[in-house]
């Protein structure tokens, strides 16, 4: 029985392509793989947004009625409700402005019980050190 | 084997519009929360969730499975009970 | 020998990151590694079908196939990102494969190596 650790590093803005959203998607299709492995198989995954990849996490986007498109807060909310840990880099955020009241923190309301973390950039690199594979968005 | 289509199921989960990860994801998720015996009809219009990746699960769960290409409206409706 | 897995995700034309990707895989091939090759976002181009083959623009399509051929060589392509592109099973090359996202994933699960080359 194995279990691989997989850290999802994303550093690309939100909407400009479609970079992060295949990060968050590709972390969350980490619920199901488990039909490709032997049984007691899985992988493990962590999301990691630094760089300008924070602003991934800013809450209030109104992509789906402005562009009809999911919302990469929607599918952060998603990674959340399935117990993916999300960190946001603490560094990063203050260069930017963003306090936790600026970003997406929970999904309670779609019955989520993790939270976003907000770490040091140290964090996050013991995260990518003791990883099994790095998949750099 | 019962004939799943032909019995009311317990839940419906509508993913059309929806692609990989989430029809598969979403399954797995509203099948964690009903007792076993019960049906869940998926209605979803992606290929390889309908016809690979949802049947895939199935088996290794070892849930019974009815896959309907409902070729006329452009999406399959899948009938699973949960064991 | 070991196995590679590289998820590639930058478009065919414009760019020349699927060039490093395909050359990466055939050389790790040739040395008798097995490598999987995940398409996705606009990657999933490299496995469209009728690609046409001329002098000014680098052709894939070729060496793909006889990569294939190798049996030691898969590639696949992200059902969702292919079918966003219009690009459906009788679009696709053949021995091109078609799975959901979690393929690349229990790909990753069993690599030695993982080069996941971001998008553009």
């Amino acid at each position: 029985m194995a279990i691989k650790k997989l850290a999802f590093i994303v550093d690309k803005l939100p909407y400009k392509a479609e970079t992060s959203r295949l990060a968050f998607t590709h972390a969350i299709a980490s619920q199901t793989v488990e039909i490709y492995l032997e049984d007691g198989d899985n992988v493990e995954p962590v999301i990691a947004l630094v760089g300008d990849g924070v602003l991934n996490a800013v809450k209030d986007q109104k992509a789906l009625d402005i562009y009809g498109v999911t919302s990469l807060e929607m599918h952060m909310k998603n990674a959340l409700l399935l117990d993916l840990r999300v960190l946001v880099c603490k560094e990063d955020m203050d260069r930017l402005g963003l306090s936790e009241d600026n970003i997406v923190m929970d999904a309670e309301e779609i019955g989520g019980e993790l939270t976003t973390q907000i770490v040091p950039f140290e964090e996050i690199m013991k995260e990518m050190e003791t990883a099994d594979h790095l998949l750099y968005f | 084997m019962a004939d799943l289509k032909s019995s009311t199921p317990n839940e419906t989960l509508d993913v059309l519009g929806r692609v990989c990860p989430y029809p598969l994801v979403l399954t797995k998720k509203k099948l964690e929360k009903m007792n076993s015996g019960e049906i869940l009809k998926v209605i979803t219009d992606a290929p390889a969730s309908a016809e690979d990746s949802i049947p895939r699960f199935c088996e290794k769960q070892g849930y019974p499975i009815e896959v309907v290409k409902l070729e006329d409206k452009g999406y399959w409706e899948i009938y699973i009970q949960k064991s | 020998m070991g196995k590679l897995t590289i998820g590639c995700f930058s478009s065919l034309v414009g760019s020349m990151t699927l060039d490093f990707a395909v050359k990466l895989a055939e050389t790790a091939v040739k040395k008798g590694h097995e490598v999987d090759l995940w398409l996705s976002g606009n990657g999933v181009m490299l496995g469209k079908t009728r690609q046409s083959k001329f002098r000014d623009y680098s052709y894939l399509a070729g060496t793909v196939q006889e990569l294939i051929k190798t049996g030691k060589f898969q590639i696949c392509n992200c059902e969702a990102c292919a079918k966003a592109r219009g690009i459906d099973k009788e679009d696709t090359m053949e021995g091109v494969l078609i799975h959901s996202m979690d393929w690349y994933l229990a790909s990753a699960f069993g690599a030695d190596r993982v080069l996941h080359i971001g998008g553009e």
